[in-house]
């Protein structure tokens, strides 16, 4: 009887969206750019005219990072990623302190075995590489802080599940100096340029390394930031508020 | 060989990808409805969540045009909408905030009642209750 409820509603809302949702949606792959706001962000010319932009050779742009959802996270919309890296810190803050409220120790353990816990030494620097390797190149290259942190903490996550006696220490002390230096690279952008979180150093050659100014650095500290805080979630189910 | 798996994944782009949003949505629904293991219940929610993301990916998609990334394979910009692409990215990190604040929570009720069942859960709470009062009178009594 209740799957045949289950059934009506999940059907009720089919066809709500289907008949009165869809038809004000605009037509699937023809969305019209030019009447768009991103169509500016895309040229980075928020400020002055549309000019086109090329890959290695367009400089000293507003904004330098090549990857326009990077520059959009990280420069445009930068305050709203503090408060999304700060609505991460208090999940993982309230899961750690409702689990260290727990009465039992719910600990798991389980058999070594020999396999992953030498394999585990082999993966964990590759892991890490690639982590920071994503988090470095997130203005070039798909990618960024938050899956450059998380590839870190799937790499603590490969331990704990090698190693029986493994623990996570000093997480929080990683996180609490990212986290500041997340919000002291915004300071100096209001001392030097005037508004909180503005990109103060040089942009540089559109696609080089060094460039985009500050980019590189916050999406770094995020990286070590949502890192730290994923491990920290990770130990804390695994610790069971021993 | 690798031009029909391009030539594949072009025509699969063609479809419409909001009916894949509007499916996941309704068996998320029907998962919270119908389930009464708390637990599915937040798999259903993570289920809407995936949806409701697709959806809002779909929503910038341009037919022909190339992820929004200057590199050297696209070097002049001929992208799709990225700004829903950076909101999503916001989303996706606060639906694994609300996975494991609620995956906390489940741990918790599963350590006072010992079960995720709700109909076991209602049966636990009421004997419970019954029991604390049970122990109270006793209290008065001594």
């Amino acid at each position: 009887m209740r799957r045949i409820w289950a059934i009506l509603v999940a059907l009720s809302v089919l066809m709500f969206f289907f008949y009165r949702i869809m038809p004000t949606l605009p037509e699937f792959g023809n969305v019209e750019m030019f009447r768009k706001s991103t169509f500016d962000i895309i040229h980075k010319s928020t400020k002055g005219p549309y000019d086109a932009r090329e890959f290695k050779k367009s400089k000293n742009l507003e904004e330098g990072s090549a990857n326009v959802v990077t520059s959009i996270v990280v420069n445009y919309r930068s305050f709203d990623t503090l408060g999304e890296v700060t609505v991460l810190f208090i999940s993982a803050f309230g899961a750690g302190l409702m689990l260290g409220s727990l009465r039992s120790n719910r600990r798991i353990t389980f058999d070594e075995h020999n396999v992953l816990i030498t394999a585990s030494g082999v993966a964990l620097p590759l892991i890490f590489l690639l982590g920071s390797y994503v988090f470095i190149h997130g203005h070039l290259s798909p990618g960024g802080g938050f899956p450059g942190g998380t590839i870190l903490a799937l790499g603590i996550l490969l331990l704990a599940l090698a190693r029986n006696d493994f623990q996570v220490a000093g997480t929080k002390y990683v996180e609490q100096i990212s986290g500041a230096g997340y919000v002291v690279v915004g300071l100096a952008g209001l001392a030097i340029s005037g508004a909180f979180l503005a990109n103060f150093l040089p942009t540089g050659t559109l696609g080089e390394l060094f460039s985009a100014g500050v980019v590189p650095f916050v999406y770094a500290l995020i990286g070590f930031k949502v890192g730290a805080e994923l491990a920290g979630l990770i130990s804390d189910l695994r610790e069971g508020g021993a | 060989m690798l031009y029909d798996l391009s030539e594949m994944f072009r025509e699969a782009l063609s479809v419409p990808y909001y009916y894949l949003p509007l499916f996941l949505v309704s068996v998320g629904i029907y998962g919270i409805v119908s389930q009464r293991n708390l637990f599915k219940q937040l798999v259903s929610l993570g289920l809407i969540d995936t949806g409701v993301n697709i959806l809002i990916i779909s929503l910038g998609y341009i037919q022909g045009m190339e992820a929004p990334i200057y590199s050297a394979v696209t070097p002049i910009a001929k992208f799709v909408d990225p700004l829903p692409q950076a909101l999503v990215l916001t989303a996706i990190v606060i639906g694994v905030g609300v996975l494991g604040l609620g995956a906390t929570l489940l741990i918790k009720i599963h350590e006072r009642y010992g079960t995720l069942e709700l109909d076991e859960l209602k049966f636990s709470k009421e004997h419970q209750r019954w029991q604390e009062i049970m122990d109270d009178e006793g209290d008065v009594g001594v």
